[in-house]
């Protein structure tokens, strides 16, 4: 079952997604594309619509409008196609608590219409993987939280489908877990197109190649984590000792600096630069300071951090970006 | 094909370690086997299997509900209707894999009463055309009430709701036959004149099993079981289709 990923088309395309109830608009004309073989994070606030997104790409619920299409199938029309193609762990883990772990994923193998020789196969190889080889026999209810979890990430890979889709697939495990999970995921990328909602962002920056960010419905900022990282406000901090308002023209003036907040006024002011934070523009802030004849007494660029801008670009007072 | 027997192999299984299952296997031999003890099994009595059967829907109607109760809504309560639903099979697979796990699961029932039969045979001589189609009647019998209940059972994610909204429908359906007495023979609405006595008690179980218990088996009485099961079955496929739009 290792075909190679480029025979077949696994990405996913969104065209004007929506899903309404009544007038509320849960997702709201949202398009967005995952090319084959990347993993991308679904990243957003409660209730922002991502649940509801990935139901709608696994054929739970219909659209209302818009398209949406898996592996090159239709989730309206071809639902049953799209289906055999995606691996889903949904976020509740929903699994038939009186089996073992082992007739679980045969019957999920079955369900799936996989032969038995290949199921068993399948079974052994999603069991080392997922760390489920010593507990096979063991009964799902008598499981921890983190058990049933890597359950739920091995029935969604016994198939080895070109999709999956993972929603909080590491919540509930702990953190030596965490970190094999993640490695499991990253692993997985080039061979299959994932798709992994969560709110954890040091586990996008980690794991994904591109991140979408999700609001109210709507996208409200895709791109790979460096990007983003970029787009929120770097900052430059500069302590000058020259008469405020002066200083903070001559660095607006610099090319690069998109905006320059006056932290404290005084002899000594203190400001906060957002725009470029490269040597060039460091440089140049130096050399301006000083050719006016003011003192530099400190300046310091700051990394973002995904974190910041997820906060910023969420904030309900902010615009879509 | 295999999508249906995947299904309805897991659900046979499931209910042979569910306490309830074991409940409603109790409570039906406890019916059952007073009803033999007590009308077929006594000297001078004809040796057939014919009372148990005439009256097993009075124990059938709140005894299988049980069985059925859980069928869809503990799927809904869990959220593994997220699970089903998301997998590479129709809503028409799910529902028949899950009328034939809980069917298959009463077939075994029936076939532990095949005992009572033995016991005729030990001490008389039965008819076995008559007990063939009393069994077939048992056969239809329940295959309708399960189908009411898995319909319950598809709308809620209760199971009490689901079990007490089966118990009334087929608590209905029981008693009719027996209450159509009560009725007047015909009623006169708007002009019409309406057979109010006899329309009940054709829609009542009981007119309809008499005949297999005796030794008839009537095509009118056959439809009878076969459309109120497909009636329900259709109505569960058509609740889990619309549920996806909600």
């Amino acid at each position: 079952m290792a075909e190679n990923l480029k025979s077949r088309a696994a990405d996913i395309s969104v065209e004007r997604l929506t899903k309404a109830y009544g007038n509320f608009l849960a997702v709201d004309h949202i398009s967005f594309n995952v090319p084959s073989g990347t993993i991308v994070g679904f990243l957003g606030p409660n209730g922002a619509g991502k649940t509801t997104t990935i139901r709608m790409l696994t054929c739970f619920m219909p659209p209302t409008s818009g398209t949406a299409k898996v592996a090159g199938h239709d989730v309206f029309h071809e639902s049953l196609k799209v289906r055999e193609n995606i691996g889903y762990l949904p976020e509740s883990t929903p699994l038939y608590t009186e089996m073992r772990i082992r007739e679980y994923l045969e019957f999920r193998g079955k369900l799936r219409g996989l032969d038995r020789d290949t199921r068993r196969k399948r079974i052994e190889h999603v069991a080392e993987r997922c760390w489920l080889k010593d507990r096979l026999d063991s009964v799902i209810g008598t499981l921890s939280k983190g058990y049933r979890q890597r359950v739920g990430i091995a029935d969604a890979l016994l198939h080895n489908p070109p999709v999956l889709v993972l929603d909080e697939p590491t919540v509930g495990l702990d953190p030596s877990q965490i970190r094999e999970a993640r490695k499991l995921i990253a692993d997985l990328a080039g061979d299959h197109t994932v798709l992994l909602s969560t709110h954890i962002l040091q586990e996008v920056e980690m794991v994904c190649q591109r991140v979408i960010i999700i609001a109210r419905g709507k996208i409200v900022a895709q791109g790979t984590p460096e990007e983003l990282k970029n787009k929120a406000g770097a900052g430059i901090r500069l302590e000058v000792r020259g008469p405020s308002d002066q200083v903070r023209s001559a660095l607006m003036a610099v090319p690069g600096i998109e905006k320059v907040d006056v932290e404290s006024t005084g002899a000594v002011g203190r400001f906060t630069l957002q725009g470029k934070t490269s040597v060039e523009v460091r440089e140049q802030i130096a050399g301006t300071i000083s050719q006016r004849g003011w003192a530099l007494r400190e300046m310091r660029a700051e990394g973002a951090t995904l974190e910041e801008f997820f906060v910023k670009i969420t904030d309900p007072g902010a615009a879509a970006a | 094909m295999s999508a249906i027997t995947t299904i309805a192999g897991r659900e046979l299984k499931s209910l042979f370690v569910s306490p309830i299952a074991y409940l409603v296997l109790f409570l039906f031999f406890i019916a059952m086997g007073t009803l033999f003890s007590l009308m077929a099994f006594r000297p001078n009595e004809l040796a057939e299997i014919r009372p148990v059967t005439d009256f097993s829907r009075f124990a059938l109607f709140f005894i299988l509900p049980g069985l059925t109760m859980s069928i869809f809504s503990e799927e809904y309560k869990t959220g593994r209707i997220e699970m089903l639903r998301t997998s590479p099979i129709t809503e028409a697979q799910l529902l028949l894999g899950k009328f034939f796990g809980a069917y298959a699961f009463y077939l075994v029932l029936l076939a532990a009463t095949l005992v009572y039969v033995l016991l005729l045979t030990i001490y008389g001589r039965p008819d076995w055309g008559q007990t063939m189609a009393a069994y077939l009647g048992m056969l239809l019998m329940g295959g309708m009430f399960i189908a009411v209940g898995i319909f319950f059972s598809a709308c809620t994610k209760d199971q009490i709701v689901a079990y007490l909204a089966t118990l009334l429908v087929l608590g209905f359906l029981t008693f009719a036959s027996g209450l159509s007495t009560l009725l007047p023979t015909n009623v006169s609405l708007f002009g019409l004149t309406i057979p109010a006595a006899a329309t009940l008690n054709y829609l009542g179980v009981g007119s309809h099993i008499g005949d297999f218990s005796k030794g008839v088996v009537d095509t009118a009485h056959v439809s009878y079981f076969l459309l109120v099961t497909l009636f329900f079955l259709l109505m569960t496929y058509l609740l889990l289709e619309s549920r996806k739009w909600r």
